[in-house]
């Protein structure tokens, strides 16, 4: 008689895979491992070796020089102006984003027809690279003639051309938030258009029966608490890409006082300047701050942990345990 | 035949593992990027030499015309473009790729962590056929680190016919200065193009050098225009009145190198470098000329900025050697080529004086003015105008003119940051 465990079968596979697939693991994964060693693990171990030394011009320092460098950059006006000019950045893009992103897939998701169609073509900019959105924003539709595409509308309206779209505040701040919106807009679209598709049709139906006939009252009601996990996982994405800013600012505006993000001051501290103690203790500075915002965002939204132990279904176990 | 899970390779997969193998540092030698030098400096080495990507058609081939001549090495130029600095420095901290370059930065980190080879052998003994200002550039702890190859001075162009129809004349002050330009500006026009973004703080070295002081003071160990601020402070403010009055061009597709607008007739006056001379010319004849920085404050005197290319040889470079020679026979020897480098496309001041004196190109009209505004009041920032220093000036600078922030608290707060930069030098 023959005994089926598929149970244990599987369990004594996994704890104790053949020979051959361990070598076909390794010779599938080792190329990355080695990638991810060479390319990422060991910058940032050096990274964090300089962070420690006087290193100008050279990523060989013999000067050790302790904390010093971090001291340097946390109390460093432009270090903490570029926070400040990140914080601005982020105040504009992350919510004009999530709501256009969230909208245009709402749009979408209702259409009858040809959803597909428009999903690639809002999808499409998204190929695009920074430094090129960033010259056509710059060189067509914001320079300084009477000919770019802003001035045009403005004559449209009878006013006068604005030479200063690239110094000029807030017309500055115009360009470097619609250029990446225009980048980002269909990425983030098709998150949650994603995620809508995954709202069980039947809450609907269920709400309809009850009464509810309002679109907006669905939304709110139903929609959006179903987006909740979506939702959050944008917004820490979207802070993530605009702490990361560099393209755009670099491209439009330089790298002048005019609006520095945290990534061009490092930039012109590590590689205009050479100065690569201070670069790499900025950059550390930086990583941290990130981590402590992304375990900020998994304490109070909970995304990146597992469903179950999200801090609200925790909450909700201890009520149901009262 | 073995499944994806067996122990068993078969031969097929083994040549495949041991072909990637052998692949792999090919890729990545490819990886190393363009011209990297080969040999250990044989009798005929091959030299890699980078340049910058001038904007001047032709200037390529000539350079690889020159490169071509060269019996006693084979010289394989690469065109850079883009962020040239970054990518320089970069082979230069690798120490491979490049043998012999050209560098408009040579700066006293670099010089002492070895990345440049000492010139001083071929400079010293002809040091005095050369341009003073341009050697001061090139001139480290009393070594030199590069042979000049080109001077670029940096000056006001003004369109003669448009002065003489608004009954203007050439400005003597910095008052002068800002009349032209409101004058020049009136009906809606705009009288001058500065810069798309900082208003003119690119040009910081200048308006201190026209106050009578400097950014650095003579000892490079401070800065050096604290002492006199209010002269400095005075200079940035007819920028930010040109800036704040809306005077001045902005938001064109190339910034203040470029004299489009100018040959245009966009405007009457524009900050930019004699290079731009060929084509300005072209478009108005006569009608070019130039000023230099006019005189502000009780010290005051006029000023112009003369920055140079120089041919410089890595240090880590396995032919240093063969390099050195090429950039001497170029540099130093070739004055045919020199003279062309400097005059066939855009226009340039040659460092050796000899080729300067003799370059007829230069003998007549506004390129005149600019050789003898230079020569009179020309000077060079020098290596210890570092780029913290030149950003914390920019930065200054932009804030002032651009932002309207106080010009004496900005002044204080650069003059802080050059102070410590300079302390690192020491």
């Amino acid at each position: 008689m023959t005994t089926f465990a598929p149970g244990r079968k599987a369990s004594s596979s996994r704890r104790h895979p053949r020979r051959g697939e361990e070598l076909t693991f390794w010779i599938f994964l080792a190329p990355f491992f080695v990638g991810l060693l060479i390319f990422t693990l060991l910058p940032i171990a050096w990274s964090a070796v300089l962070s420690l030394f006087d290193a100008q011009a050279t990523v060989y320092p013999t000067i050790f020089v302790g904390l010093r460098n971090y001291i340097d950059i946390v109390t460093d006006p432009d270090f903490l102006n570029s926070i400040g000019t990140f914080l601005v950045f982020t105040v504009f893009i992350v919510p004009v984003t999530l709501v256009c992103s969230l909208g245009l897939a709402l749009l979408v998701n209702r259409l009858p027809h040809g959803a597909g169609f428009f999903r690639t073509v809002i999808f499409l900019p998204t190929a695009c690279s920074y430094v090129v959105a960033s010259l056509i924003w710059k060189l067509g539709l914001f320079n300084g003639l009477e000919s770019s595409l802003a001035n045009q509308v403005l004559a449209l309206f009878g006013q006068q051309p604005i030479y200063s779209w690239l110094n000029q505040f807030p017309l500055f701040w115009i360009l470097l938030v619609t250029v990446r919106l225009w980048l980002q807009i269909g990425f983030y679209m098709l998150l949650f258009s994603a995620a809508l598709q995954r709202v069980p049709e039947q809450l609907y139906e269920a709400a309809s029966i009850d009464g509810v006939r309002s679109s907006w009252r669905m939304f709110w009601s139903i929609t959006w608490p179903q987006l909740r996990s979506t939702t959050s996982a944008v917004i820490l994405l979207l802070m993530i890409a605009a702490f990361q800013a560099f393209d755009e600012f670099y491209n439009l505006v330089g790298a002048g006082p005019t609006a520095r993000p945290p990534l061009v001051y490092l930039y012109n501290r590590a590689f205009t300047q050479q100065d690569f103690g201070h670069g790499s203790a900025g950059a550390l500075v930086l990583t941290l701050i990130m981590v402590v915002v992304a375990l900020l965002q998994n304490r109070f939204f909970g995304f990146g942990a597992a469903d179950d132990d999200s801090p609200r279904k925790r909450a909700s176990r201890k009520k149901v345990a009262a | 035949m073995p499944g994806i899970g067996s122990t068993q390779i078969s031969r097929r997969q083994m040549a495949g593992i041991l072909g990637l193998g052998a692949v792999t540092p090919l890729v990545l030698a490819a990886c190393s990027g363009p011209g990297a030098s080969t040999g250990g400096g044989g009798s005929h080495p091959t030299l890699s030499q980078w340049y910058h990507q001038y904007g001047e058609a032709g200037t390529e081939q000539a350079a690889k015309k020159y490169a071509a001549s060269y019996k006693d090495a084979t010289v394989n130029v690469n065109w850079v473009a883009g962020d040239y600095a970054s990518k320089l420095n970069t082979r230069l901290l690798a120490g491979s790729g490049v043998d012999v370059f050209e560098n408009n930065a040579i700066n006293i980190a670099d010089a002492r962590a070895g990345k440049y080879a000492d010139m001083t052998s071929i400079i010293e003994p002809i040091k005095d056929q050369f341009s003073e200002t341009a050697l001061y550039n090139v001139q480290i702890d009393g070594k030199y680190w590069g042979i000049p190859m080109i001077i670029d001075p940096q000056a006001f162009y003004y369109n003669k016919a448009m002065f003489s129809d608004a009954g203007l004349e050439v400005p003597t002050t910095m008052e002068a200065f800002y009349e032209c330009v409101a004058k020049l500006s009136s009906g809606g026009k705009k009288g001058i193009f500065l810069s798309n973004t900082d208003g003119g703080a690119g040009f910081s070295s200048t308006m201190a050098w026209a106050t009578g002081t400097d950014i650095i003071a003579s000892d490079n160990k401070t800065n050096g225009f604290s002492g006199d601020v209010d002269a400095l402070a005075e200079t940035y403010s007819w920028f930010r009145k040109i800036q704040q009055n809306g005077f001045g061009l902005q938001g064109q597709p190339s910034d203040w190198w470029d004299i489009t607008p100018f040959a245009n007739r966009k405007i009457g006056i524009q900050w930019g470098g004699m290079w731009s001379m060929p084509q300005a010319v072209k478009a108005l004849g006569d009608d070019v000329g130039m000023f230099p920085m006019p005189p502000s404050g009780s010290n005051g005197t006029y000023a112009l900025i003369g920055s140079n290319w120089n041919q410089q040889v890595a240090q880590k470079s396995p032919n240093r050697k063969a390099a050195l020679e090429f950039a001497k026979w170029l540099w130093v020897d070739q004055k045919q080529d020199q003279e062309d480098w400097a005059l066939s496309y855009g226009f340039h001041i040659p460092p050796l004086k000899a080729v300067a004196a003799s370059a007829s190109k230069l003998q007549s009209g506004a390129a005149k003015e600019f050789v003898d505004a230079f020569t009179k009041y020309g000077k060079a920032t020098g290596p210890y105008y570092t780029n913290e220093i030149g950003q914390a000036m920019e930065d200054a600078g932009t804030n002032i003119i651009v932002k309207g922030a106080d010009a004496k608290t900005q002044l204080a707060a650069a003059a802080k940051k050059i102070d410590a930069s300079l302390a690192t030098l020491q």
